[in-house]
């Protein structure tokens, strides 16, 4: 479904991602590991079009996707989570579901004021998805919030939440599990499971390996920038080369994080 | 009495009307914008060349309606802000900060020299009065009406915008542009149409002061009063809140021209020294109003969708 070609990009000299390719099978959940300075993060970066390409490729659903700009590759189906959770803070929790699905009737500031009604009835529609959502989460008692009072767990769940209103095909979660106590990893693991099998793609870095065997079907090792190797959980887990990457000190090894 | 206070109001509706035009680029989006003096220029000149009636020394005398005039003043400063947008938007926030204070600057150097376009530092003077001979003594009341229609129209205009999703859009990419990019939304497009939209109506305000006091020169648009007071004004009350940034223009006005009568009282050997403390005086209610409430008299509703009201 997601295919990365030979992906380079430098940072002034520093290459953080090296000829890495990667390929990501539909309707499966698929694990991208690696110590820190790998360059998950920054691979995450350049599918979701925030950096751009050296060199190399992305393609999506059989469509090349590295030269458009980031907003439209939401609109292709593949949406992107962050690493440190990012709520709209001063916007209540509802209404930073309700931002997100796409060509909305009153994005278009004469449409509020010719088409109110329409805009009214489609915002009408909007809201009840995000219900949905929020009850989907069980943030519902938090709906009318500030997104900036809401705990590091329940941001992380509406960063999920937002993903969910794009309806992608495929989601990009970088560190779901990052920061939340126990019984909410095991919620969000859930979650991610049930959303798999309601059809959609999960390609997430993570690194709580506990984790990563219990919901993973594929494992993508990376380190210093490169595909190293991969394989179901159980596979990766006994691998040799997998361990020395993560506990051996390499040459070339840097702070700049994921 | 009653003239001075219809006066007081007028002017007061008029920095509404930039209030209300900052609170949208500001309050809103968190366009950096602080060059409202400029566009306040450019929609007063606009305006007043293409109504009067025609004189030698300078460009004008179009003789055209009011109504034209205030439709041109806001289409000019439109454009204006787009030229503005095209390269900046896409940068840092900072950049459209340096961008709008320098280009107010230019636009007011601008009006100051190019004598055959604005009169150069003599000012338009005669700019015509709608229906003025009509009305005679009832004049000012006439226009603080006319002041309220236009400042109602624009606060609908505003408030539907930002009751819907494209004022939710705007308020995202305010809190974390990154957020509203991965959201799918063209943060360029919306910060674009958030400052032209800001523009224009700062244009209208600066047709209907022009109109209102009849004679603008360079003078009227220096930072101070042209940017500085409008930032005051809307922060102290409340950014974020369209009631809030008219309050603010308010209750600033009051103290502004308030202690501008008291230092009439004062003899004239101190009276310069005095025009200096009234600045000081504002930058002390700012203070005190930044440290007790920083979001403003009116914070921001954070139910402000239409359809989180119901």
């Amino acid at each position: 479904m997601l295919k990365v070609k030979e992906a380079v990009k430098e940072f002034n000299g520093f290459r953080a991602v090296n000829r890495c390719s990667i390929d990501v099978p539909a309707n499966k959940i698929t694990g991208l590991i690696g110590p820190n300075g790998a360059g998950k993060t920054t691979l995450f970066n350049l599918i979701s079009g925030g950096l751009t390409l050296d060199t190399g490729e992305v393609w999506f659903n059989q469509e090349r996707i590295d030269q458009l700009p980031a907003h439209k590759i939401v609109h292709k189906g593949l949406y992107r989570t962050f690493q440190i959770p990012r709520a709209l803070e001063k916007m209540t929790t509802i209404e930073n579901l309700m931002l997100v699905p796409a060509n909305q009737l009153g994005e278009k500031i004469w449409n509020s004021w010719f088409r109110n009604k329409q805009v009214k009835a489609e915002e009408q529609k909007i809201k009840a998805r995000a219900e949905e959502v929020l009850g989907f989460l069980e943030l519902t008692h938090v709906k009318y919030e500030l997104a900036g009072n809401l705990s590091v767990g329940q941001k992380k769940l509406l960063e999920l939440g937002r993903a969910l209103m794009s309806d992608p095909d495929m989601i990009l979660l970088d560190e779901p599990a990052a920061g939340v106590n126990p019984t909410l990893m095991k919620k969000i693991a859930e979650n991610i499971r049930k959303l798999q099998q309601q059809g959609k793609t999960f390609l997430l870095i993570e690194h709580n390996m506990d984790l990563i065997m219990d919901i993973c079907d594929k494992v993508i090792v990376m380190n210093n920038g490169e595909h190293l190797i991969e394989g179901t959980p159980q596979e990766v887990r006994n691998n040799k080369e997998v361990l020395e990457a993560y506990l051996g000190v390499e040459e070339g090894h840097n702070d700049i994080a994921g | 009495m009653i003239s001075y206070l219809i006066f007081f109001l007028i002017i007061c509706g008029i920095y509404g009307i930039m209030t209300l035009g900052l609170n949208l680029q500001w309050g809103y989006t968190g366009l950096f914008n602080i060059g409202v003096a400029g566009f306040w220029a450019v929609g007063a000149y606009t305006s007043a060349i293409l109504t009067k009636p025609p004189v030698p020394e300078h460009l004008g005398g179009f003789n055209l309606p009011f109504i034209v005039g205030i439709l041109a003043a806001a289409v000019v400063s439109g454009i204006i802000a787009f030229l503005i947008g095209i390269p900046t938007l896409r940068l840092r926030e900072d950049y459209l900060a340096i961008a709008t204070i320098g280009i107010a600057e230019i636009i007011r150097l601008i009006v100051k020299n190019e004598e055959w376009l604005t009169n150069g530092v003599r000012g338009i003077s005669g700019i015509p009065k709608p229906f003025h001979s009509l009305l005679g003594n009832a004049y000012n009341f006439f226009y603080l009406i006319l002041v309220i229609v236009v400042l109602a129209i624009i606060y609908f205009i505003i408030q539907r915008g930002i009751q819907s999703p494209w004022g939710r859009v705007l308020r995202a990419i305010r809190e974390d542009e990154e957020v509203a990019t991965t959201a799918g939304k063209d943060v360029f497009r919306y910060r674009l149409e958030s400052l032209i939209l800001g523009a224009m109506i700062m244009g209208v305000g600066g047709a209907i002061y022009a109109h209102f006091t009849s004679f603008i020169s360079p003078e009227a648009f220096k930072p101070m009063q042209g940017t500085f007071l409008v930032w005051v004004m809307l922060i102290i009350g409340g950014s974020g809140n369209s009631l809030g940034a008219l309050l603010g223009a308010l209750i600033t006005w009051s103290i502004w021209s308030g202690t501008e009568i008291l230092t009439s009282f004062l003899p004239s050997a101190i009276t310069t020294q005095a025009a200096a403390f009234r600045v000081i005086l504002i930058g002390v209610l700012l203070e005190v109003v930044l440290l007790t409430k920083p979001e403003g008299l009116l914070g921001e509703d954070p139910h402000v969708s239409s359809v989180l009201k119901e």
